[in-house]
């Protein structure tokens, strides 16, 4: 009798354990599943490289973890339409997520760590990755992957992601209507990389510690709005490279204490407009770039160089420069005289950027004095006729009303008034 | 006798060390060099690409197409060597002698589509593996429309 009890718990501890590593068997869920069913995943770890050919929803609990057993990347999503995955963790140390030929796909609340490379997307269309958190690997940039990579797609979103660590943050080659918003990249070679796209929104994005925060090539009309690209490191640090670019409007950036702030390479169309760039080596640059590209109303402030270029120039209105020494006798907020941001030393750094060891040296001091002299018969290149003696700054007043502080100041207002009166009294 | 042997000698000597040419290709500083050209960093050492000026100032680039735009614009006689990273060794080679493929599909830095092999047969079996191209010779490469081909 005792043994057949003993024989059917084992077999009862036998199903029990079968029917757990079914359930932990993702794949085969999957497979199972219906296409737009929802497989609600546990608080607890898959093992396996999974693969989406359908439409899907993973949702993940806090503590659910995805782990790849092969180089292969952790979850394929193949040649499908409306897939979702959000919550989950992934633990590989090759490529976490690859979608290919894919359209309307979410992908949200995702951590990898530790990874070569991101997310990778190739030919999608309608793809959302918000609130993902990727860190690369421990390798030089040049030897790990990027943290999300698009390839010729359309219609992309991406949205508050926490990128550290890798190649670029964002890699963006071949793709039109794309927003990118909300980020954040840190200790990676590009923040943002734009290659042969269209129709970019570049906003309220933070980029630190990059060797350059935001790099377009070959792109046409982007706005770029909002971003902070401050403190890029090395000796190439640069906040944002337009190169090969037609058609941008920067505006509103803060760009602070890189090497360059901006740097406008064989590009047109370009309208920078109040832009703050603060304690850059080189705030503004222009090189082999159309002289009808705008710089308005922005503050160059606490810069060694404030606008250097080659012989092409670039047009400078209505700027707020901390160096400008001309008067304003109506005061009406603009100079009097022309602000001629020419340096001869500035203008031998664009063609030799290793002269910028010599920056602040005592004959680099002492040419800068002459050119003032000398600039001020200058009428034609980075001359800005209307440079402005205040920085352009709307303070936003916001008066909200706080009632219980009210109440509590009205008590004491109270309370102070009999008291007062009470020792006038007596 | 034995003085006039010594002074040929160092004669020769001299005129060798003076009539010398050769160029040798630097390293690539992954933290600190960047295209002349298009200002990217160099992060995929195997497509990068050299100028040597005769007077010892070398420039880097991080495709082959940013060389070629370079080399537009110098004095050819000033340039004492070009190099490029050989897509099967990553070893540097002499960019005339090389032998180019391309194809739009062929991945490179700035997307330019162009490959450098050491020999044909190299770019021969990479073509059967990855993909048809075209090939190239080196005066091609002045002529060829570098851009995005997709």
């Amino acid at each position: 009798m005792r043994k057949i009890g003993l024989w059917l718990c084992m077999m009862m501890f036998l199903h029990i354990a079968k029917g757990h590593a079914e359930q932990l068997d993702l794949q085969a869920q999957i497979d199972a599943a219906q296409e737009g069913s929802v497989i609600q995943l546990e608080n607890a770890v898959y093992e396996g490289n999974i693969v989406i050919t359908k439409s899907i929803v993973l949702k993940g609990k806090e503590g659910t973890v995805l782990k790849a057993n092969t180089d292969e990347p952790a979850i394929t999503i193949d040649n499908t339409s409306d897939v979702a995955i959000r919550n989950i963790k992934i633990e590989t140390l090759g490529t976490g997520i690859t979608v290919r030929k894919s359209s309307n796909i979410q992908l949200s609340n995702i951590d990898m760590h530790n990874v070569d490379a991101g997310v990778k997307i190739y030919n999608a269309q309608h793809l959302l990755a918000s609130e993902l958190t990727i860190e690369g690997n421990d390798q030089h940039y040049a030897k790990k992957g990027n943290g999300v990579a698009i390839y010729e797609s359309e219609s992309i979103e991406l949205l508050a992601n926490d990128i550290r660590s890798v190649q670029d943050g964002f890699y963006i080659e071949n793709v039109k209507d794309i927003t990118v918003q909300g980020n954040t990249v840190t200790k990676s070679r590009y923040g943002t990389h734009f290659m042969y796209s269209g129709n970019g929104m570049i906003r309220e994005n933070t980029y630190t510690e990059n060797v350059t925060a935001l790099m377009v090539m070959m792109t046409a009309n982007i706005q770029v709005e909002d971003n902070t690209a401050s403190y890029q490191s090395d000796f190439n640090g640069t906040g944002i490279t337009l190169y090969d670019t037609q058609v941008a409007t920067l505006q509103r950036n803060k760009i602070a204490g890189n090497r360059v702030g901006v740097s406008l390479q064989k590009s047109a169309n370009i309208q920078m407009l109040d832009n703050t760039l603060h304690m850059n080596q080189t705030a503004l640059e222009s090189i082999r770039s159309d002289a009808t590209n705008t710089a308005k109303q922005n503050q160059f402030i606490g810069n060694l160089v404030n606008v250097r270029s080659d012989q092409e120039g670039l047009t400078l209105q209505h700027n707020y420069y901390d160096d400008y020494s001309g008067i304003d006798l109506d005061d009406d907020g603009t100079g009097d005289e022309a602000y001629v941001a020419l340096q001869s030393f500035g203008q031998w750094m664009v063609r030799k950027p290793v002269y910028q060891y010599f920056i602040e040296s005592p004959s680099v001091v002492l040419l800068n004095t002459i050119d003032k002299q000398t600039n001020n018969t200058t009428k034609e290149l980075l001359v800005d006729a209307s440079p402005q003696t205040v920085v352009n700054k709307v303070k936003k007043i916001s008066l909200q009303l706080d009632l219980p502080q009210l109440v509590l100041g009205i008590i004491l207002l109270v309370v102070c008034v009999f008291i007062y009166r009470r020792s006038v009294q007596t | 006798m034995r003085w006039k042997w010594l002074i040929g000698m160092m004669l020769l000597l001299v005129v060798a060390g003076c009539s010398g040419n050769s160029y040798d290709p630097h390293e690539v500083n992954a933290e600190t060099d960047i295209c002349e050209v298009c200002n990217m960093s160099i992060a995929h050492e195997d497509y990068a690409a050299q100028l040597i000026f005769k007077n010892g100032d070398y420039e880097m680039f991080d495709d082959l197409g940013c060389l070629m735009e370079f080399v537009a614009g110098v004095d050819e006689s000033e340039v004492g060597a070009m190099f490029m990273k050989d897509m099967v060794n990553n070893e540097w080679m002499d960019v005339k002698e090389a032998t180019f493929i391309y194809s739009k599909d062929y991945w490179t830095p700035m997307n330019y589509g162009v490959l450098a092999f050491k020999t044909k047969k190299e770019a021969k079996e990479f073509m059967e593996n990855e993909g048809d191209g075209e090939f190239l010779a080196y005066d091609d490469l002045k002529t060829f429309n570098w851009g995005i081909h997709h």
